[in-house]
């Protein structure tokens, strides 16, 4: 079971910076860590409002103030853990997809065309050249609620008609040409090896688009898969290019094309890991110790 | 574009068996049933083009090879590609965390040991599943204790199986709906038969008596479990004893609580000194292909098993309960 860190403390004088984390009775100083697997940085937030005091306009305010102080208590532990081996260091795993795509294209990876709109002149006139388009994220998901629905940023096609839903000056939003393929392969890499899966989804409807609209009725076939080994030089080199020591790639495989879509520096690897049996658990937990034994 | 290769998929595994083979998609728990024929070619097609093996196997019966894949592909167990090398059969290793998945805990009410100790040290020991049995029926205080330990315990499994009393099925619903770990009840010897379900729990009323261990050890489709976990387990493990502890009635830590041969008695004994015994692991290495019988069965790595009750009362004889002859591919009754 992991722990959650119930405190964490830093003390800075003319001889040292300590930073200690505790758990109850359970202790651990910044100077007794070797390794860091770095997934993400959350600090409970006890912040509770009335209602009236929430509605107040002070409130987001009050708001953006503790999150710029938790993010500089991140840094100030991220610079405290600077000579330490970190499995994704933070820096490295916050670069963009559009980041990601251009050193990617540079390596001669095949990437989708992939545009910035901020107007609905542009849109229109890349549509008329591809007809269907792949509306994402520049960056990730992220499930928006309100009230009690939730709202994600499925990987979504547009066509035509959804200039009708578009202002003039929209706010910025990616596309890509929309690739037509054969199956998605999924890449978890650790210790410098591609753990691939393939996923056939195209079969299916609901999930042609984007496989995490997962259909329980009818599952997509997730299978092993192994990376042609030019594919697999060029991502190692990619990762090595944006400084990754670990990362989930997402392919399209459409004849004998991979278009690279982008590389999740924190993704999950279950999801690869259970259907393919790779035991990916295992593997991180060894990697970590030969590191923390190196 | 034409694609010379016919391959399954790579959680799509074939089983021979002795007169036919099953085809086990680990992936969607479900398995197919091909001819034996079938089953050697398969397992030669992602070396060899389609063209190369209908040269080499002639199929006078039903029409081509081509028509056998073509099948296999509408049904969802397979690919025409050009590039089988990159779809490699699934990895076939079991591994698991713990040294101990599952415990079965027989308690009556002359049992004089501490269930709720055993608990906390399966707890320690990171067991996934408990299931406690109880043959002569259960005090309902024990009932209360039992279900608070394990609400507050991190084992995410447990099942219990205990005589019908009025006071049991009285309570049972309250203290159902204050644990959701119990994942089934069942109450045997009950008035009626009837399956209800109290938040997570599925409860099951059944007017059988189960009075003693014996009832166990029952092999049926039924039983047939068909997932990566269970399908690796049984190609290297026995697929009832591998990383499970018993205590039976009487106290006794074992195999399984129908076995003879006891590790110690658990009042003077830790589960955890047990497992350290090389001797108690010993059973957990028969897979089925030392079982006589069973070997030759197609659906031996997605069956169940039974070591205590054997047609012939050797270690390595075919489960007494079990009725179907791979020889003919029938169950008999």
């Amino acid at each position: 079971m992991p722990d959650v860190i119930t405190n964490i403390m830093a003390e800075l004088n003319d001889q040292q910076f300590s930073i200690t984390l505790k758990k109850g009775q359970k202790s651990l100083a910044a100077r007794d860590i070797n390794v860091i697997w770095y997934r993400r940085f959350q600090i409970k937030d006890n912040l509770n409002l009335s209602l009236e005091e929430f509605e107040k306009s002070t409130d987001s305010e009050i708001r953006r103030f503790r999150t710029s102080e938790k993010i500089a208590l991140f840094r100030s532990l991220v610079y405290r853990l600077e000579d330490k081996f970190w499995l994704s260091h933070p820096d490295t795993a916050a670069v963009n997809k559009i980041m990601q795509l251009d050193i990617a294209r540079k390596l001669e990876i095949i990437v989708p065309k992939t545009w910035i709109i901020s107007s609905k002149e542009q849109l229109k006139e890349v549509l008329k050249i591809y007809p269907k388009l792949a509306l994402k994220p520049i960056k990730d998901i992220r499930p928006i609620s309100m009230g009690k629905k939730f709202f994600n940023q499925y990987t979504t096609i547009i066509e035509m008609d959804f200039l009708d839903h578009l202002n003039d000056e929209p706010f910025p939003f990616l596309v890509q040409e929309y690739i037509s393929k054969d199956y998605e392969v999924r890449s978890f890499f650790i210790d410098d090896e591609f753990y691939s899966m393939a996923i056939f989804s195209q079969d299916n409807d609901q999930t042609t688009v984007d496989f995490r609209r997962y259909d329980y009725k009818y599952p997509n076939r997730n299978v092993p898969f192994k990376l042609p080994v030019d594919i697999d030089q060029k991502l190692k080199k990619l990762l090595r290019r944006l400084k990754l020591n670990t990362g989930s790639i997402d392919l399209l495989v459409s004849g004998d094309k991979y278009y690279f879509l982008e590389v999740n520096p924190v993704g999950q690897f279950g999801m690869v890991s259970s259907p393919c049996n790779y035991h990916l658990h295992k593997k991180i937990a060894q990697f970590l110790i030969k590191q923390d034994n190196a | 574009m034409t694609k010379d290769y016919f391959i399954l998929h790579g959680n799509c595994i074939p089983v021979k068996g002795a007169t036919r083979s099953i085809i086990c998609d680990l992936q969607l728990g479900k398995y197919k049933y091909i001819p034996n024929e079938l089953y050697d070619i398969l397992n030669l097609s992602r070396e060899h083009s389609i063209t190369d093996l209908e040269e080499k196997f002639d199929l006078s019966e039903d029409g081509s090879l081509f028509h056998y894949f073509e099948a296999l592909v509408k049904s969802g167990y397979g690919i025409f590609t050009n590039t089988p090398e990159l779809f490699p059969v699934l990895d076939l290793e079991f591994a698991t965390y713990s040294e101990v998945t599952n415990a079965i805990i027989d308690y009556n009410s002359t049992s004089t040991y501490n269930l709720i100790s055993v608990i906390k040290q399966l707890e320690g020991l990171v067991c996934e599943a408990v299931q406690i049995r109880n043959f002569d029926g259960l005090n309902i205080d024990i009932l209360e204790k039992i279900s608070t330990t394990f609400s507050e315990s991190s084992i995410p499994i447990f099942e219990i199986i205990l005589k019908h009393d009025i006071i049991v099925e009285g309570r049972l619903e309250s203290i159902l709906e204050n644990n959701s770990r119990f994942r089934y009840v069942i109450v045997h010897s009950s008035p009626v038969d009837k399956s209800i379900e109290i938040k997570n729990s599925k409860v099951h009323f059944t007017k059988k008596s189960i009075d003693s261990s014996s009832h166990c050890g029952q092999i049926s489709s039924f039983f047939f479990t068909v997932n990566i976990e269970s399908f690796t387990e049984a190609l290297a493990y026995n697929s009832c004893l591998n990383k499970k502890i018993s205590i039976d009635t009487n106290g006794e830590i074992k195999n399984c609580p129908s076995f003879e041969k006891s590790f110690g008695i658990i009042n003077n004994t830790k589960l955890v000194d047990v497992l350290r015994n090389l001797e108690f692991k010993k059973v957990w290495k028969i897979n089925k292909d030392q079982i006589s019988t069973c070997k030759d069965c197609e659906f031996r790595y997605i069956c169940t098993d039974c070591r205590a009750y054997t047609k012939n009362g050797g270690l390595f004889d075919k489960p007494q309960k079990c009725s179907y002859n791979p020889y003919i591919g029938e169950w008999e009754n």
